[in-house]
């Protein structure tokens, strides 16, 4: 099976939806998420094992508050897919999602699979119901109800993302999804290799069907 | 210079995609202080010139956006054309450049949409452009673009038209404009009159171009075109979710608003829409035929339709032109419906699904009633097979195995549809119980045709659910019964709430089908023992029956369903003899337990027969029935029937109910000790027969009352947490009585819990087996039971005296609880439980507390509070889990906040209320700020609410609060105002408003100036400075807040207020110090009401686009 090029994922959404602990995993039990704002961007490499080969995704988790949002759109550059994420305990959160869409497609295009997923399922005060959640038909996005606090329907957008970027609908995964570990610093031969890669992988034609009739 | 900077910054670009951290971060350091130089433009423009490099044309030109609006007010206008005039030129010449990309190209046009925005209110007239202004200057070369007949040309025209409908619809993100939404608000207002229509009309044209291209060569496949068609298609949808402002009552009220929002165009838009025909409507319709083969552009177009759909009275301004539109809308949208009936696409249905539901939510049933029926019937009777098909589709996805494909198609087209169908319903019940109103002639036969359709729907919900739920539990062969009933009405809340609305348009019917159905499994149940589908099928009859006759979200007694009360009394009215249909279908969901539950529980080993899901299921129906039903108020039912009043009014038939309901909750509580979730719901209905004041006189003449109140029967072994439910419901009864039984019942219930309790406390030995798992049982258990007791506000319940027979109770032991804290600091569940009692003790009895009694208790609070405090910090490090240690913080913090949100509403001891506050926050903040707890947004919107509180309260001297602690406090508000966290805040401006309140209050007083609040007042004015001139900040949210605390700062202290500035003036480069000084001049206040307020907001919002770009910031 052919090694498949580590593909940049942007993750977008407004300041506190969950972005940074979705992408950490991190669970913390009946203790309130502290919220520390991502400052600019934090890069995180998740691996996902599937039936097509091993995905490798270079998770762009950007700054969602505009005080702290760095270089904001200029993060976007050479995303092959994206994610963006909305708080369903918070309206605003969602109705700011297609300007999230606006600025990411203006960078990255019409054409990359994107993702809309609404984070906190797990809150009883659910703001927004399943039925407003319409936003992403006018695109055909794909939309999944997540908690990155339980991990539910975690491995989702990442499934879908993956089938659409190697245009088979049939992928799966083969094992369960693990963490790399945190940036680790590559030496100089190692970066360009990994350079090497990302460009190659942006050259790559994304395998979509209907590419020809949109920009 | 020019040299270095496009060396730097093409490194910089391709170094900031790394995903190593350390070169990015450098990168992108690097970058950003390209962005901070001043006057970048000319080396900009050398680079897009001389670089090859399509990273560095990308950052180039962000580079560019985000300078200019920096700059902006600053710049000479000379330097504003030519950046215009460049970034125009750059458009022209960028498609001639292999290497530059969509993205670069598609950041040239937002650069200079977002410029445009910014530069849109600017007066200055270029000579060299015939006096014209900038904006004008660029719309004028943006339609000659258009007219221009040039394919290329014609593509940066809609392109630049994209960017700036983005821009001026305030749909990016991408720019931090740092303007209020007066200013966004006044573009988008001239924007929309003088060339939103024009530019619409531009697309329609070229769209309709489109049309006959595909009209005459449908075949065609051509890239480039298939592109543009969509690109123009989707400036096309965008211009119409643009969210018009109507030019006479500008209003700011959509911009928070989060529902979608019709379409209100004015009404100088009409003949787009309502022309015979309609431009618009003969586009989109007519060109969806032609598109729906292809994969994308039919999303966008049926994303139109809706917005078509959703067409307001701004323009459909009289009844005839609204009804001929409707008719031209169901003309097309009918062979849409057919269409989708029979290819079954379920995207096309689920987008469908929306359309119909705009259309009928908007339009409602009354308008279309206008149409003539010939038009109408057959438009609900395919809505009708339309929502079958979508139950049909759930149900062959099942049957292949694709669950989350059914999930989707429920959420997404099923549940829209029965919104859509609950939006005719709704409107017409609602216009037929209108009297005097003057309904269409068509009403009524439309109105049949709708109940008919309504009445098959429900029919057709109730199998198709039953027979789901029968597939899914084959494929998973054991009955998934963990939290099921709270995961079934959490995930089918909406679609049970429609559909039980749905059921009562046609009551009888509906509840007829549900007993019939409960009573066939019932039946089949006692033959075919515990059978799991029957159990499955039952489940779900009993929660169908349960939204039909009451509403499952009331907590409290509340009235039966009108139509269902409506129709109980009209059945009666018309047979006098027949059997109520209520009555019928209660006592069908009621003949589960009593004909199979009961019986098995009453024999060993029979609860293995039960389904505990449904065991739970029916004591919810019955715990949510009893808060409606028996002894239904006639306060709340104005029409109920002879027969209700018989079957749940009477005092036998009452007796009998409430006598059955405690058998039942005693035999359950004696027999499904296995299962906590029975259990719980067992003591759900209890409580709900207790909130009933009227019924408690029922409750306490049943032989099993007194089983349950004296925990006969084995029910001491209860889990703890149970007996606290029970205790609270028994505390509910006895608080319904009056004070002589009150008392009486009171001691009765908490005799043996002290008893016991004394026993143990008074043991010479007690510290030596304190740690005993009985001991501890022991106090655990009571504790629970005092929890019970404190959630029950005494106050509440009765119309006399209140005794404060739980404060006191709590006060007796408070000692004791002192002393049992060092002892079980490590026995964090005892600790928790003392905390809770403290917390239900100031969130439920402190209503009509009086003085004398609050003088008692409020002591022990702060001795509770000073206990903990002395524990957690003197706790060695990582003795304590931090995690506990968060935890103890967190219900003080609540305890306190509990002080600051309750009404005394009796105003008898607001004094003694703030002291406590004052003392409990001198305790708290050094153990919230000395382990970091303030970086939990919950814990900390809740500290500084407290702070506020304190702040704003005319009874606490601030300034009195220990030195050690204010000092803290300042630093926090100082800080406060720099949080992420906007509740935070705006609660640190209202604490420097209440500041400066306070010095302002001694000052007229006293006629002196207090020097302490003198002192923290000027230094909280630098701050506020600072803040407005030197940070990002969410102008539409804080500037308010920060403007009237800055007007009050300045109102007490003008000359703190000049120091200050002096202070930020002599800071800044001597080449600009004289332009801010004069900015600052017009920074003035008139008066001291509040239209000076309002003034001084505006001068402010000026001063800061003016002064804002000049400062340097830190």
């Amino acid at each position: 099976m052919a090694e498949i090029p580590p593909v940049k994922l942007v993750l977008v959404g407004d300041g506190g939806v969950g972005k940074t602990t979705f992408v950490q995993r991190h669970i913390s039990g009946e203790f309130e998420t502290r919220y520390i704002p991502t400052l600019g961007v934090s890069v995180k490499t998740i691996a996902f094992y599937t039936n097509y080969g091993k995905f490798i995704f270079n998770i762009w988790d950007t700054a969602g508050q505009e005080k702290f949002g760095g270089l904001r759109d200029g993060y976007y550059i050479q995303g092959q897919c994206a994610i963006i994420m909305f708080d369903v305990t918070s309206r605003l959160s969602y109705k700011n999602c297609p300007n999230w869409y606006s600025d990411l497609t203006r960078v990255c295009g019409t054409e990359i699979p994107i993702v809309l997923t609404g984070n906190k399922v797990d809150v009883k005060d659910r703001k927004v119901k399943p039925s407003q959640i319409n936003f992403h038909r006018r695109f055909n996005l794909s939309y999944y109800d997540i908690s990155a606090k339980s991990n539910y329907n975690f491995e989702k957008p990442f499934i879908w993302l993956a089938s659409k970027l190697c245009g088979h609908k049939d992928l799966a995964l083969v094992q369960e999804p693990t963490l790399a570990a945190p940036e680790v610093a590559l030496d100089k031969q190692q970066m360009s290799q990994y350079e090497a890669e990302v460009a190659a992988a942006s050259a790559v034609a994304l395998p979509i069907s209907d590419e020809t009739d949109d920009l | 210079m020019e040299e270095e900077f496009i060396k730097n910054l093409e490194k910089y670009c391709v170094d900031v995609q790394s995903i190593n951290k350390g070169e990015r971060d450098a990168a992108e350091k690097a970058i950003v202080e390209l962005i901070k130089l001043q006057t970048p433009y000319s080396m900009c423009f050398a680079l897009l010139q001389r670089s090859k490099s399509n990273l560095a044309h990308f950052y180039t030109l962000i580079l560019m956006r985000d300078s200019s609006i920096r700059e902006w007010a600053a710049l000479e206008a000379s330097l504003k054309i030519a950046i215009v005039d460049g970034l125009f030129e750059y458009m022209m010449f960028m498609y001639s450049l292999e290497f530059v990309g969509q993205a670069t190209k598609n950041q040239a046009f937002n650069t200079l949409g977002v410029i445009v925005k910014r530069a849109w209110m600017d007066e200055d007239k270029y000579s060299a452009a015939g006096g014209n202004t900038l904006n004008n200057i660029v719309m004028e070369r943006v339609y000659k673009m258009f007219d221009s007949g040039h394919a290329g040309h014609l593509e940066i025209g809609i392109r630049l038209v994209q960017a700036l409908v983005i821009e001026f619809s305030g749909s990016s993100k991408s720019c931090n404009i740092q303007l209020t939404w007066d200013y966004h608000q006044k573009c988008m207002l001239s924007f929309q009159t003088s060339h939103l229509q024009p530019l619409f009309r531009k697309l329609l044209s070229l769209l309709e171009q489109f049309k006959q291209l595909l009209t005459s060569n449908p075949a065609l496949r051509d890239a480039k075109t298939l592109s543009t068609l969509n690109l123009t298609l989707n400036i096309f949808t965008s211009m119409l979710d643009w969210k018009f402002i109507d030019p006479n009552r500008p209003n700011y009220s959509f911009i928070f608003s989060t529902v979608q929002t019709p379409l209100k165009p004015t009404s100088d838009w009409a003949p787009l829409f309502v022309a015979r025909p309609s431009p618009v409507l003969e586009l989109v319709f007519g060109l969806y035929p032609l598109i729906s083969h292809f994969e994308k552009i039919p999303s966008l177009l049926r994303s139109t339709m809706v917005q078509l759909c959703n067409l307001g009275d701004t323009v459909l301004d009289t009844v005839p032109t609204k009804t001929q539109y409707i008719s031209d809308l169901i003309k097309y949208l009918h062979p849409l419906l057919e269409t989708a009936i029979v290819t079954k696409n379920w995207t096309e249905m689920e987008d469908i699904s929306n359309i119909l539901y705009r259309f009928t939510y908007n339009f409602k049933f009354i308008n279309i009633a206008h149409l003539p029926n010939q038009q109408v019937l057959p438009f609900y009777t395919n809505i009708a097979r339309f929502i079958f098909n979508s139950m049909e589709l759930m149900k062959i996805s099942i049957d292949h195995g694709e669950s989350d494909l059914e999930d989707e198609i429920e959420a997404d087209c099923f549940d829209i549809l029965l919104k859509a169908w609950v939006s005719l319903v709704s409107d017409a019940d609602e216009k037929s119980q209108r009297k005097r109103s003057i309904l269409p002639e068509n009403f009524t036969t439309q109105f049949e045709t709708l109940r008919d359709c309504t009445g098959q729907i429900f029919q057709q919900y109730i199998q198709t659910r039953l027979e789901l739920s029968k597939k899914e539990l084959s494929k998973f062969d054991t009955l998934e019964e963990e939290n099921e009933i709270s995961e079934d009405k959490k995930k089918y809340q909406e679609q049970l709430a429609s559909i039980a609305y749905i059921g009562r348009f046609n009551p009888g019917p509906s509840m007829e089908i549900l007993k019939n159905e409960i009573k066939r499994c019932v039946t089949s149940l006692k033959e075919r023992m515990s059978d799991p589908v029957l159990f499955e099928s039952l489940h779900w009859l009993i929660i169908f029956a349960g939204n039909l006759l009451f509403d499952p979200e009331e907590k409290t007694v509340s009235a039966i369903p009108t139509l269902i009360e409506n129709y109980s009394f009209s059945q009666y009215n018309k047979d006098n003899n027949c059997t109520d249909s209520i009555v019928e279908l209660s006592n069908a969901v009621f003949s589960f337990s009593m004909e199979y539950e009961n019986p098995l529980l009453n024999h060993n080993n029979g609860v293995a027969h039960i389904s505990p899901l449904v065991s739970q299921t029916s004591l919810w129906f019955a715990a949510g029935w009893s808060l409606v039903y028996l002894l239904p108020s006639s306060g709340l039912n104005p029409n109920l029937s002879p027969s209700l009043l018989k079957a749940y009014h009477q005092e036998d038939s009452v007796f009998g109910i409430c006598d059955y309901f405690l058998y039942k909750v005693l035999l359950n509580l004696k027999t499904w000790q296995s299962d906590i979730d029975v259990l719980k719901n067992s003591c759900l209905l209890l409580n709900n027969l207790c909130q009933n004041r009227e019924l408690a006189k029922f409750l306490i003449k049943s032989e099993h009352w007194s089983k349950l109140f004296y925990l006969q029967d084995g029910l001491s072994n209860l889990p703890a947490n149970i007996q606290s439910l029970l205790f609270e419901a028994f505390t509910k009864v006895i608080f319904s009585f009056d004070n002589d039984n009150r008392q009486k019942y009171f001691i009765e219930l908490t005799k043996s819990l002290m008893d016991q309790m004394d026993t143990i406390l008074s043991r010479s030995d007690f510290k030596s087996v304190a740690q005993t798992p009985q001991v501890k049982e022991t106090i655990y258990l009571f504790l629970e039971k005092l929890n019970g007791i404190t959630k029950v506000s005494e106050s509440m319940n009765h119309e006399e005296q209140t005794l404060y027979l739980a404060p006191k109770l709590i006060l007796k032991y408070s000692n004791y609880f002192l002393g049992l804290i060092p002892i079980y600091d490590h026995y964090q569940d005892i600790i928790n439980l003392i905390l809770s009692l403290y917390y239900n003790l100031t969130k439920h009895q402190l209503e009509f507390l009086t003085e004398n009694v609050a003088n008692e208790i409020f002591p022990s609070i702060i001795n509770i509070f000073r206990e903990v405090a002395t524990i957690l910090s003197t706790s060695k490090k990582n003795a304590m889990e931090y995690k506990d240690y968060y935890n103890r913080v967190k219900k003080l913090v609540k305890i306190l906040y509990n002080f600051t949100s309750f009404t005394d509403s009796q105003g008898n001891c607001t004094n003694l209320i703030n002291q406590v506050i004052f003392h409990g926050l001198c305790i708290i903040t050094p153990l919230l700020t000395n382990k970091d707890l303030l970086q939990y947004p919950k814990l900390s919107r809740q500290f500084f609410s407290i702070i506020t509180f304190i702040f704003t309260s005319t009874f606490v001297e601030v300034k009195n609060l220990p030195v050690e602690i204010s000092n803290i406090l300042y630093t926090l508000i100082d800080g406060g105002i720099n949080h992420h966290d906007m509740e935070i805040v705006k609660a640190c401006f209202e604490c420097i408003s209440s500041l400066t309140d306070n010095l302002e209050r001694i000052k007229k007083k006293q006629n002196t100036i207090d020097p302490h609040y003198q002192g923290v007042v000027i230094q909280f004015m630098g701050s506020v400075v600072n803040f407005l001139l030197l940070q990002d900040f969410n102008v539409d949210e804080l500037l308010f807040p920060a403007s009237n605390t800055l007007f009050a700062l300045m109102l007490s202290n003008i000359d703190g207020y000049r120091t200050k500035v002096i202070d930020l003036i002599t800071r800044q480069d001597s080449s600009i110090q004289n332009r801010v000084a004069q900015q600052f001049e017009t920074l003035i206040i008139s008066g001291t009401d509040r239209k000076a307020k309002d003034e001084f907001l505006k001068s402010l919002q000026l001063f800061l686009v003016n002064v804002k770009p000049l400062l340097k910031k830190k």
